[in-house]
């Protein structure tokens, strides 16, 4: 196994990860029919992820240290012999926590970065990260950009990054879609830009179409929940990278999944395509800007609003793809021992 | 006006008081574990499963629905609780605590809430609900299954006790508990369910706080209690041989007290024994001896004689038991002893 | 969500109104003039406003023994709040129940509560009374973190949930048990959970942003009034004094404090409004002015009104017993 080169640390194959411990907890519990994802589970699906990390040869691991403790205590009696450490940033217990663990990571050299989230903490972490890839584990209420993957298997693909097994060939460069305000870059979203008519943030989660008047989206997928599921809907084949959609009274209606158990029509102006690099100017006026679900911007009348969608995202590995590519060079062989 | 009256079973008449009321006021209504059993059990979902671990309210859910007889969870703190919160807001709950003796896991609800919210509240706050619960040794149920500890209650401010000793007591009082706008604590002692006795027809209201005599004498007073006041009117029929007329009061309520009932019978007779199933100390029986010589010295010609349950929990053997509960013969042993 | 502007301002008044409330408490306490004790609410107050300003005086609400916010928001008078604190007769209570079991049941409020967990299952029956009855009355049931963990909460959450009362269960996470931080006495810190253990929705809203708590509670009370059932939210917000007024609150260090302030609910709200150009600044100095006129009204009410007659104290415990048993016997 060999050291990869982004582990500036004095131990080989650095991984972080970031546990959001409020993911899965919005009021769609309440206004659709999201599940509660309770922490107890994050803290087992960490555990599995730092087993698979050990078994890669993966020694040192920094963590979020959240209000949960979802790390340390998925690390209690630490039976996996790595070298755990709290990343030192100063915890206010908000998303920005998130953004900080990122950059320090980003900063001292991490191979890459688990997640535990959906959309939202996903956007939040990509803010900091940089060029470090994300192995994104869904553990929200929307979750187009993580993987629905067990643990084990997403802490195997990061530790087989990190220790040098695999290499940058594996990974993907997602897209964003980022925010300018008055020629400021203000914020970021990994999967859809929501112009909403609500004035306040309130519970930030989105889900009455009635309330939408454009969304941009930086992939057309098929298969997602949330705002995404729209453009996944009306897209032609072969799909477009990105779209933009204006809602409203026109000639058609789309019936997507808002959210998890809330299935909705939803009516379409126009839409358009949307390649790398476009861009789309908001009208000015004051609304609230929904990223990736949630609504996080308050747009006043003065500002100039522009979103574009940029091929620069965050660097991503597909944890089965990883496992796939690990298999076909050789990386879980080894020669016959009866000590098994 | 002539009242038609029936031979019914302690049970039936406390039975026959919840039905009364309930189709009086839509706002009774009744619950705790079991109290129709079965709910959500397709076949007996209209007409309950136990009525009550000893069948108290039987049937009363057929008439009345799931929604005004409800069945709980074991948890007394939360549905004794909610009565105390129904009450406070517009019903009159009737809650089943299935054993008094099981008051330990709610006892905040009963005294902390319901007992204190009027007063704590200035007044504006009514809390008319009635907590049902059996007492009472005899049955071996043991040491958590077999307390009077009435005493406990009737010492808290804010809350009533009465413990009627005959079928015609129960309904009467059961009615005035429902009606009353205060909580009452119902005690019934599970060796009296079968009971039985003339109640009339209708419904009819005894006095909360009013004392009766079950037996007129002028030799010795013997206040008692719930199942005690059989155990007095056998002692006092035996001593009537002997020559000696005891007058028999059932206290009936332990909260408030009917002092005057106490008190005028001692003028009378200017003897005391006092006979209670409760633990002793610091019990009902210790208060109306500190009645008697606190309001009623002059009256007496002898001490007061406290015949009651020794300061142990419940046993279970048989003859365990049986030494634990008050006797005819101990009620006897002392009245001799100071008349 | 649509917030009419009269409702905007009714926010920004309650709050002030709660942190002005609290704030000359804390002053008079120190002063020695209110006997007892009191625990304070101030920056918890949009909990308390967020979630009430969807009930009338019909619904009801338990408290907690931080219970001054839950009445303001729920409309009790603070001129009979705060003659209640001074011990005085005007009191909303008489006098008889004092900081910790302030009430006034005409307007819904059922009592703080002097006992930790008390609330809960008489928030039960209180849902239970519009289920019995047919009415659209919910029950809100505010309890801490501390209260989270005892067994009356999670009885009461069941009861709930298996007879579907209309009764929304408002966690106050304010990070401590008194002294105690809920990451230690919770197993599991993550009380929004528990609710799938009781087949509810259990969400996590920040309790320092009233329009969060605003647009959770409406959807919840909505909920319960639709008949759905209970819902349990798990609001977290900071508490700027100690559990009670003397606490050396020895257990938060200065920057924890600091960083608190920084999400102050009344100072969110007025940037997010200013800046919506919903309400303007010299409106909300002005509401500031008369909440700051209310509340000397309150003291000197308070301070000018008689205290109870002794022989008050026999009055009140029932509706209706001999009074001579009331009495001492000597």
């Amino acid at each position: 196994m060999s050291g990869n080169h982004r582990a500036a640390d004095d131990a080989p194959g650095v991984v972080g990860i970031i546990a959001n411990p409020a993911a899965g907890k919005d009021v769609r519990r309440l206004v659709a029919l999201a599940s509660t994802f309770d922490n107890q589970e994050k803290v087992r699906i960490a555990r599995r992820a730092l087993a698979g990390l050990a078994a890669t040869g993966v020694r040192r691991v920094y963590y979020l240290p959240d209000s949960f403790g979802i790390v340390t205590r998925a690390a209690e009696s630490n039976r996996f012999n790595l070298d755990l450490e709290p990343i030192p940033v100063p915890c206010t217990f908000t998303a920005s926590d998130s953004e900080q663990a990122a950059r320090w990571l980003a900063e001292h050299g991490a191979a890459c970065i688990l997640t535990l989230g959906g959309d939202g903490t996903n956007r939040v972490v990509a803010r900091g990260c940089r060029e470090v890839p994300l192995v994104p584990i869904a553990t929200g209420t929307n979750n187009v950009f993580p993987y629905l993957v067990d643990g084990t298997i997403a802490g195997l693909a990061a530790g087989l990054l990190a220790t040098g097994q695999l290499d940058d060939t594996c990974l993907e460069q997602r897209p964003r879609l980022e925010v300018w305000i008055d020629g400021t870059l203000v914020d970021i979203a990994l999967i859809d830009v929501a112009v909403s008519r609500e004035r306040f943030l309130g519970t930030r989660a989105i889900w009455d179409p009635n309330t939408i008047d454009q969304i941009i989206v930086s992939r057309v997928i098929p298969g997602v929940i949330g705002l995404a599921a729209v453009a996944a809907a009306l897209s032609p084949n072969p799909a477009p990278t990105g779209a933009f959609v204006e809602l409203g009274q026109g000639s058609i209606c789309v019936t997507v999944p808002l959210a998890p158990g809330l299935v909705t029509r939803v009516p379409i102006r126009a839409w358009s395509p949307l390649e790398l690099g476009a861009e789309i100017i908001l009208g000015q006026r004051p609304c609230t800007l929904a990223l990736d679900g949630e609504r996080e911007l308050r747009i006043e009348h003065s500002h100039h609003v522009v979103v574009r969608l940029s091929g620069s995202g965050p660097l991503v590995l597909d944890p089965r793809l990883a496992l796939r590519e690990a298999a076909r060079r050789g990386c879980f062989l080894s020669p016959f021992t009866s000590a098994v | 006006m002539v009242v038609a009256t029936r031979v019914l079973s302690y049970r039936q008449a406390i039975n026959e008081a919840l039905r009364l009321e309930m189709r009086r006021d839509p706002t009774v209504i009744l619950m705790g574990e079991d109290v129709a059993g079965g709910a959500t059990v397709q076949h007996i979902e209209q007409e309950g499963a136990w009525g009550g671990p000893l069948g108290v309210t039987k049937s009363l859910v057929s008439e009345f629905g799931r929604q005004r007889v409800l069945d709980t969870p074991i948890s007394e703190a939360a549905f004794i609780g909610a009565a105390v919160g129904a009450a406070v807001t517009g019903l009159r709950p009737v809650a089943e605590l299935m054993f008094v003796d099981f008051f330990g896991v709610c006892m905040d609800q009963i005294f902390n809430q319901g007992a204190k919210l009027r007063y704590m509240f200035g007044g504006k706050a009514k809390v008319p609900m009635v907590i049902r619960t059996m007492i009472g040794a005899g049955f071996g149920a043991a040491g958590q299954h077999s307390g009077c500890h009435y005493s406990v209650f009737a010492h808290m401010p804010g809350l009533k006790a009465v413990a009627p000793a005959t079928p015609y007591d129960a309904k009467g009082l059961l009615i005035a508990a429902i009606r009353d706008d205060d909580p009452v604590m119902f005690f019934e002692h599970k060796m009296l369910y079968d009971m039985t006795g003339e109640v009339p027809e209708g419904d009819y209201v005894i006095p909360i706080g009013k004392a009766d005599i079950k037996r007129q004498g002028n030799d010795v007073t013997i206040v008692a209690i719930s199942r005690m006041v059989h155990i007095a009117l056998e002692a006092a029929k035996r001593l009537s041989a002997d020559g000696i007329e005891a007058e028999v009061v059932d206290l009936r309520s332990l909260s408030p007290l009917d002092e005057d009932a106490v008190l005028s019978s001692l003028a009378k007779t200017r003897r005391l024994v006092v006979v209670d199933e409760d633990n002793p100390r610091c019990s009902v029986a210790a208060d109306i001896a500190a009645l008697a010589v606190d309001k009623g010295f002059d009256y007496l010609d002898a001490p007061v004689k406290l015949v009651t349950a020794p300061h142990t929990p419940v046993p279970f053997s048989p003859s365990l038991e049986q030494y634990y509960i008050p006797t005819p013969e101990r009620v006897i042993a002392a009245v001799r002893e100071i008349v | 969500m649509e917030i009419p502007r009269e409702r905007l301002r009714w926010i920004y008044e309650r709050m002030a109104l709660i942190r002005a409330f609290e704030d000359r408490v804390a002053q008079e306490f120190a002063a020695g003039k209110l006997p007892g004790f009191v625990h304070l609410y101030a920056g918890e107050e949009a909990i308390a406003v967020g979630v009430c300003a969807h009930l009338t005086d019909r619904d009801y609400i338990t408290s907690t023994h931080r219970g001054h916010g839950h009445c303001i928001a729920k409309g009790v008078d603070v001129k009979a709040m705060m003659a209640e604190l001074f011990g005085k007769a005007t009191g909303v209570c008489k006098g008889k129940g004092g900081s910790m079991h302030i009430a006034d049941v005409d307007k819904g409020m059922l009592g703080a509560n002097g006992i930790v967990g008390g609330g809960p299952p008489i928030a039960c029956g209180a849902g239970l009374m519009a289920k019995t009855l047919g009415t659209d009355q919910v029950a809100v049931c505010f309890f801490g973190d501390g209260a989270a963990e005892q067994g009356t909460t999670h009885e009461a959450m069941n009861l709930a949930a298996i007879w579907k009362l209309p009764v929304v269960f408002v966690c106050e996470n304010n990070l401590y048990a008194e002294s105690t931080p809920w990451t230690y006495h919770c197993a599991a810190p993550d009380i929004a959970s528990r609710a799938a253990a009781y087949d509810m929705p259990g969400i996590l809203v920040d309790g320092t942003d009233v329009f969060a708590v605003y647009e959770a509670a409406g959807e919840a009370i909505a909920r319960a009034r639709r008949g759905e059932g209970p819902t349990l939210l798990e609001c977290r917000a900071f508490r700027y004094y100690g559990h009670f007024q003397g606490d050396a609150v020895s257990y938060r260090t200065p920057e924890e404090e600091a960083a608190y302030r920084q999400r102050d609910p009344i100072q969110r709200f007025r940037q997010t409004v200013l800046s919506q150009g919903l309400l303007s600044e010299d409106e909300l100095d002005a509401i500031d002015t008369t909440v700051q006129h209310e509340i000397n009204e309150a003291v000197r009410f308070a301070e000018s009104s008689p205290l109870p007659p002794p022989e008050d104290c026999l009055t009140d415990v029932y509706v209706s017993y001999p009074v001579e048993q009331l009495a001492f016997r000597h």
